[in-house]
C-alpha cells in the first residue's frame, strides 16, 4: 500500500509529520502532474474520442463511429501508398541505419589515430538542424545543381536522378538517414568501451580470431543496446516527416509520401482532425506491435550480463 | 523591533493562493477584448443597409481611443509596407481610417487561421486563402450591409468578374470586398530573347497547347549527355500548379458551382491530360522533378526569374512582381493569351478575381475591419501597391489612371479586357485545396506513363467525389 510505504514504522496511519512532507512532496511534484494531465494525458484521450468523430476545428464535431477507420481502409486513394513507403523505408532503413552505427562504432573503438576528430565527425550530423541538412542533400543530389551529378555532367555522363526518380527517391532517403547516425554511434561507443577486455585477451588466448571476437563477445554484450537503438530507430522511422517533406514534398510520384505526412496534410491541409486523429493511433497500434514482437523476440538474442 | 518573517507554510500558501488567481485570470476573458466589444460591433453587419453602420460613422472609433485591427495574409510580398507602416502618413487614412491601427501579420497559413478560430480568437481580418473551403465553414461576415452604406466602395466601380469573385456557392451573400490584388489571372509570359534566339517569332506566340509544345520543343534545350538545361514550358507550373490551369485550357469547370458536382471525366480534360504529357516526354519527367526541386517550379515563377523555364503561365502580377524581383529577366518579358485546346481555337479565356479582404465572424472590430478594406481600395493606396509591389484591383476608376506599360507585358492584360469571350473565377470549389494537392501525384502517373489520360481524369473524379462525401459537404 502506497500510504503504508511511506511510514518507516510500517504503520498504515501516517503521521503529522509524514502527512506534511507528503504534501509537500504533491505540492512540488503538482507543476509536472498538472502539465501532464493537461498537455499529454487529455489531448490523448481527447484523440481517441476524436478519431471517432468528423471535426474540423470549426464547425461541430460530430459522432460517426468508426467510419474515419473504415475511410481509411476502403475510400482513401493514398492510404496504402503511404504505407508501402513507410514500410518500404522503415524495413530497409532501421536495421541498415543500427548496423552501419554498430559498425562505424566499432571502427571508432579501435586505437586509430585522431580517433576523437571522428568520432566528432560522425556526431555532426546529429546536431545539425534538420532544414540545413535538408538544404546540403538537396545540393548534392540535385539533377541541376547537385555537386555528383554535377561532376557527371562535367564528364559527359548522364546524371542521377537521386530524388527525382520514384524509383530512386526511397533508397536515396534512407542514405541521408544512414549518414545522421551519429546519436547511436555515441550510445553504441558507450556500450563498446563497458565490454571487458578481459574477455577479448581470453579468447585471443583460446585462439580466436577477429570475426570469431565480433561474433560471439562485441555483438551479444552489445545486444541491449542494439534493441535498444532498434526500437527507437523504429519509432523515428514510422514517423518519418521532415526530411521527405523538405527534399521532395513526398513526390515524384507520392513515392516519399510517408505515413506522418499524410497524417499531417490531413490534419493541417484538410483540416481533418478526426481522420487524422484515427490514422495517428492506428500508428501507435502499428508501432506498439512491432515493440512488442521485439521485446517478446529479445530474449532469444539479447545477452544481459550473462544471462539470456 | 520585532521581526517580520515569512514561514515556510506562510510562503507556500501565498504562493498557491497567487498561483491559483493568476491560472483564474489567464483562463478568464482578455482585458483587451471585453465581451461587449464584439457584441456592440458585431450585429453592424447584420444590420439593414439604412441603418448605414460603417461609413457615416468615421469617428465613432475614435471617440472610444484607438482601436487595433488584426491583420493576417498569407503573402509575404507586403511584409515591408506594413513594416514601414506607410499607411498612416496618408490623408486618406486620416479620413477612413481614423482611431484605427493596423497589427499585420504576413505569411500566415491557413493552419494558423483555422487554429485561431477554433480558439475564438480569429483575426479581424485578412486574405489569401482558401475562401470558399473557409466560407463553408461559416466563419466570414456578409458584407452587403457595409458596401450598401459605403461612399467609397461601389459595385458598378468594379470590373463585373472581379467583383463576382466575392461571391460564392458556399457563401451567402458578400464575402469581403475586392483587395490587395485581383484582376486578371491567366497569361502566357515568355521570354522574348529566349524565343528569339530558338528561332521563333516573339510577336506570333502560340494560341494553342498544339502550337505551344511546338514552342516547348524549340526552347528546350539538352547536353551532349542529354541533361536538360532549359525547357521551354512546364504546364503544370500554371499560376503555381493551379488546378484552374485546367478549366482555362479547357474553357471547361472542373466542378459546377451551380449543380455542385465534379467533371473531370469529360473528353476536354482527358485531351489536356494527353497534351500536356508530351511536354514532359520533351524534358524527360526525372529532369522535370529534379528541376522542380531547384527551381521553384510550382512555386511561382523561381524557373522563370532564372532564365531555366522560357515561358510561364501566370497572371497580371508576373509582370510586375518579375520587374521587383528580377528586373534583368522582367525587361525582356512579354505576355499573349494561356493557350486553349486546338478544338477551342479562338476562344480568349480569362479569370478574374483573385483575393478579397475576408472579416471574419467572432472578431472584434469588423467595422474597423472594412474601413480599412475602404481605404486600400483609395487609389492612394493603390498607386502605392502597383508601384512597390506591382499589384493590381480591378476597379475601373483607378485602371484608367495607370500606365499599362510600366511593366513589360502588362499591357495585354489591359487590352485583353474588351476580348475575353469566357470568364471564369478562381477557386471556387470548397475542394480546390485538396485537389490542388492531389493533381500533381495524378499528372505526372500520366506523364511517367502509368496510367492514360482519360485513366487520370478518372481518378482525379475519383478522388474529388470520394473526398466531398467523406468530408460530408452538403449536395448542392
Amino acid at each position: 500500500m502506497a500510504v503504508a510505504s511511506l511510514s518507516p514504522k510500517g504503520s498504515a496511519r501516517m503521521t503529522k509529520g509524514e502527512r506534511h512532507n507528503l504534501m509537500m512532496g504533491l505540492l512540488f511534484v503538482s507543476p509536472w502532474i498538472l502539465g501532464f494531465l493537461i498537455w499529454t494525458l487529455y489531448p490523448l484521450l481527447s484523440s481517441v474520442f476524436f478519431s471517432f468523430t468528423r471535426y474540423d476545428f470549426i464547425t461541430p464535431m460530430k459522432f460517426i463511429g468508426m467510419q474515419n477507420y473504415v475511410e481509411i481502409f476502403t475510400r482513401d486513394p493514398r492510404f496504402y501508398t503511404v504505407v508501402y513507403n513507410t514500410f518500404y523505408y522503415v524495413g530497409i532503413g532501421v536495421p541498415l541505419g543500427v548496423a552501419v552505427a554498430f559498425l562505424m562504432a566499432n571502427l571508432l573503438n579501435t586505437d586509430v589515430k585522431g580517433r576523437s576528430v571522428f568520432r566528432a565527425i560522425f556526431y555532426v550530423p546529429s546536431i545539425i538542424p534538420a532544414i540545413c541538412s535538408a538544404m546540403v542533400w538537396l545540393f548534392i543530389f540535385n539533377n541541376q545543381y547537385g555537386v555528383i551529378n554535377n561532376v557527371l555532367r562535367a564528364l559527359g555522363r548522364p546524371i542521377i536522378p537521386f530524388l527525382s526518380n520514384p524509383t530512386l527517391s526511397k533508397p536515396s532517403l534512407i542514405l541521408i538517414h544512414l549518414w545522421a547516425q551519429g546519436t547511436a554511434v555515441v550510445i553504441f561507443l558507450a556500450a563498446l568501451q563497458d565490454v571487458p577486455r578481459s574477455l577479448y585477451e581470453a579468447a585471443t588466448v583460446d585462439g580466436a580470431n577477429g570475426w570469431h571476437k565480433f561474433r560471439h563477445i562485441t555483438i551479444p554484450l552489445s545486444s541491449p543496446i542494439i534493441m535498444y537503438n532498434l526500437i527507437m530507430g523504429l519509432i523515428s522511422g514510422f514517423q518519418t516527416f521532415l526530411m521527405p517533406y523538405l527534399l521532395t514534398n513526398g513526390g515524384p510520384m507520392a513515392s516519399t509520401e510517408f505515413y506522418a505526412m499524410h497524417l499531417y496534410r490531413n490534419a493541417f491541409e484538410l483540416f481533418r482532425m478526426g481522420k487524422a486523429c484515427a490514422l495517428a493511433w492506428l500508428m501507435f497500434v502499428v508501432l506498439a506491435a512491432f515493440t512488442l514482437f521485439i521485446f517478446r523476440t529479445s530474449a532469444r538474442w539479447v545477452f544481459y550480463g550473462g544471462e539470456k | 523591533m520585532e521581526e517580520k518573517t515569512v514561514s515556510r507554510r506562510k510562503f507556500l500558501k501565498l504562493a498557491g493562493i497567487a498561483s491559483s488567481g493568476a491560472l483564474l485570470a489567464a483562463c478568464g476573458p482578455s482585458a483587451q477584448q471585453p465581451a461587449a466589444a464584439p457584441a456592440a460591433e458585431q450585429p453592424a453587419a447584420e444590420q439593414p443597409a439604412a441603418e448605414k453602420p460603417v461609413a457615416e460613422q468615421p469617428a465613432a472609433p475614435a471617440a472610444e481611443g484607438d482601436k487595433t485591427i488584426r491583420l493576417w495574409v498569407a503573402w509575404g510580398q507586403m511584409n515591408q509596407l506594413f513594416q514601414d507602416e506607410v499607411w498612416y502618413q496618408m490623408p486618406e487614412y486620416e479620413e477612413i481610417c481614423k482611431g484605427i491601427k493596423i497589427e499585420y501579420k504576413g505569411n500566415v497559413s491557413e493552419a494558423n487561421v483555422m487554429t485561431a478560430i477554433a480558439a475564438g480568437d480569429p483575426p479581424d481580418c485578412g486574405a489569401n486563402w482558401s475562401y470558399a473551403q473557409l466560407a463553408i465553414k461559416d466563419v466570414f461576415i456578409d458584407t452587403e450591409p457595409y458596401i450598401q452604406a459605403s461612399q467609397y466602395i461601389k459595385q458598378e466601380n468594379y470590373i463585373p468578374a472581379i467583383w463576382d469573385f466575392c461571391k460564392f456557392w458556399t457563401f451567402k451573400g458578400m464575402l469581403g470586398l475586392p483587395c490587395f490584388e485581383s484582376f486578371l489571372d491567366y497569361g502566357l509570359n515568355y521570354n522574348t530573347e529566349l524565343v528569339t534566339k530558338a528561332g521563333l517569332d516573339p510577336n506570333a506566340p502560340p494560341e494553342t497547347w498544339s502550337e505551344a509544345l511546338e514552342w516547348h520543343k524549340a526552347l528546350t534545350i539538352k547536353d551532349a549527355a542529354g541533361n536538360l538545361t532549359q525547357f521551354g514550358l512546364d504546364p503544370y507550373d500554371a499560376m503555381g500548379g493551379d488546378p484552374d490551369g485546367m478549366e482555362v485550357a479547357t474553357n471547361h469547370k472542373y466542378w459546377d458551382d451551380t449543380t455542385g458536382k465534379f467533371d473531370f471525366t469529360n473528353e476536354l480534360f482527358v485531351e489536356y491530360f494527353d497534351i500536356t504529357s508530351k511536354f514532359y516526354e520533351v524534358m524527360g519527367p526525372d529532369q522535370v522533378a529534379g528541376l522542380r526541386q531547384a527551381e521553384g517550379m510550382g512555386g511561382w515563377g523561381g524557373s522563370y526569374n532564372a532564365e531555366a523555364q522560357a515561358m510561364i503561365i501566370e497572371g497580371y502580377w508576373h509582370t510586375g512582381e518579375t520587374t521587383i524581383q528580377a528586373p534583368e529577366v522582367a525587361k525582356k518579358n512579354a505576355a499573349s493569351w494561356s493557350p486553349v485546346l486546338d478544338s477551342l481555337r479562338g476562344r480568349r479565356v480569362q479569370v478574374a478575381g483573385g483575393h478579397t479582404l475576408a472579416i471574419f465572424k467572432g472578431a472584434a472590430h469588423n467595422a474597423e475591419s472594412f474601413k480599412f478594406g475602404e481605404f486600400f481600395n483609395t487609389d492612394a493606396v493603390l498607386d502605392v501597391m502597383f508601384k512597390q509591389v506591382g499589384w493590381i484591383l480591378g476597379k475601373k476608376s483607378w485602371l484608367e489612371t495607370v500606365d499599362p506599360n510600366t511593366y513589360p507585358g502588362l499591357k495585354f492584360y489591359f487590352d485583353s479586357i474588351p476580348e475575353v469571350t469566357d470568364w471564369y473565377q478562381l477557386r471556387r470549389c470548397p475542394l480546390h485545396g485538396f485537389i490542388w494537392g492531389q493533381l500533381p501525384e495524378v499528372r505526372e502517373l500520366c506523364y511517367r506513363g502509368q496510367i492514360t489520360p482519360q485513366q487520370a481524369a478518372e481518378e482525379i473524379q475519383h478522388r474529388a467525389v470520394t473526398e466531398w462525401q467523406n468530408q460530408g459537404l452538403p449536395e448542392a
